[in-house]
């Protein structure tokens, strides 16, 4: 896990997303059961992790398993890329 | 009388009985009507025997019920306005039987979970996208919707999913079930359908229609505390509640049952005692 990506968006999530101070999340709050994240803020989340990843994330892959969390999404779409060998 | 009802020969095939003007209206008889009647009081007794209490709605629902709804937000283009001369209020062809069912909810605190059934004419204007009986401008449907704490919201849903799934198989239609999202239209659209699909709040039961091609004719949807929320749902206890439905397109299952089942099958169906 990369320390810093989860940093980031937790930064971004809790800075930009939630505009109420006293709403705050932690890398494992789950972001849709508890409603934190509506329709405009999924965009922006979207958004912001392509940015950090370079490469468009299809509709396909938002899938929960993958969104559940800060952690989870982390892994999944921020996770660096690891050189094949041959 | 031909000119005003031509069918839709561009995508569905035609079938005795059952008429669909070019612009989404369907004039049933014979057999495609006596399969209506016969899957209305199909549905309509799954609904009582469920334990849904039965209540009846016009067709008219004035037009802040679908403000207070997000319709208009959601679907823009969707609504069919009705006037008349002196009318001082604004009112529209209902798109959904459910809408009637929140603000009643709301007239009083709930003291329990509550399940309603209704069925009633729908009106979704296509802007000419009409498929004969698969796509029509006003169709019919059966609702059941649930009002109730999240938990109890969801085994419904799920109860409903594995009834009608039951059906389909004792029955004899070819089926299957798969998520889903709605149509929605505006700058969020994108957000709303891929939250929809996250959360597993829409499925739909698609029933065969040959060549490949299905249509949706049962839908399962949960609406979290959208309705409770915008309507000012609340229980005596004070517990949060959240509502949901499931909605059954009677045109399209009338289409699936005339393109899937042969005349015997057909006949065994309507013969059956309910």
């Amino acid at each position: 896990m990369n320390a810093t990506s989860e940093k980031a968006l937790l930064d971004f999530i809790n800075q930009e997303l939630l505009t109420n101070k006293e709403e705050r999340v932690d890398a494992f709050t789950p972001l849709f059961q508890e409603g934190w994240i509506d329709s405009l803020k999924i965009l922006q989340l979207i958004a912001f992790l392509e940015v950090q990843r370079g490469t468009d994330i299809p509709d396909r892959e938002v899938v929960m398993d993958r969104f559940q969390n800060v952690h989870s999404i982390c892994e999944h779409f921020l996770q660096p890329k690891t050189e094949q060998t041959v | 009388m031909t000119s005003h009802f031509t069918s839709d020969t561009n995508k569905q095939k035609q079938f005795p009985g059952a008429r669909v003007t070019t612009d989404g209206r369907a004039v049933l008889s014979g057999v495609p009507l006596r399969l209506f009647a016969k899957l209305e009081k199909t549905f309509l007794n799954m609904a009582l025997e469920s334990g849904a209490e039965e209540h009846s709605y016009p067709s008219l629902i004035g037009n802040q019920v679908l403000r207070c709804a997000g319709y208009f937000k959601s679907f823009p283009d969707g609504a069919t306005f009705v006037t008349a001369p002196g009318l001082s209020h604004d009112c529209s062809l209902s798109p959904a039987v459910c809408y009637h069912c929140y603000p009643n909810f709301a007239q009083n605190p709930l003291q329990k979970e509550v399940t309603w059934t209704c069925q009633g004419r729908c009106f979704r204007h296509e802007k000419g996208n009409y498929e004969g009986l698969a796509r029509l401008w006003e169709f019919t449907m059966r609702e059941i919707v649930f009002c109730g704490p999240e938990d109890w919201v969801r085994q419904q849903r799920e109860d409903w999913m594995k009834r009608v799934l039951r059906f389909c198989e004792e029955s004899g239609f070819s089926a299957g079930l798969e998520e889903s999202t709605d149509p929605f239209y505006g700058t969020v659209s994108r957000g709303q359908q891929l939250l929809q699909r996250l959360k597993k709040l829409k499925y739909e039961l698609r029933l065969n229609l040959g060549d490949g091609t299905t249509t949706a004719a049962t839908s399962f949807n949960l609406h979290e505390t959208h309705f409770t929320g915008t309507f000012g749902i609340t229980a005596a206890s004070g517990q949060p509640l959240q509502t949901g439905c499931v909605a059954f397109g009677l045109e399209r299952w009338v289409l699936a049952a005339l393109e899937q089942w042969d005349e015997t099958r057909i006949h065994r169906f309507l013969s059956q005692t309910n």
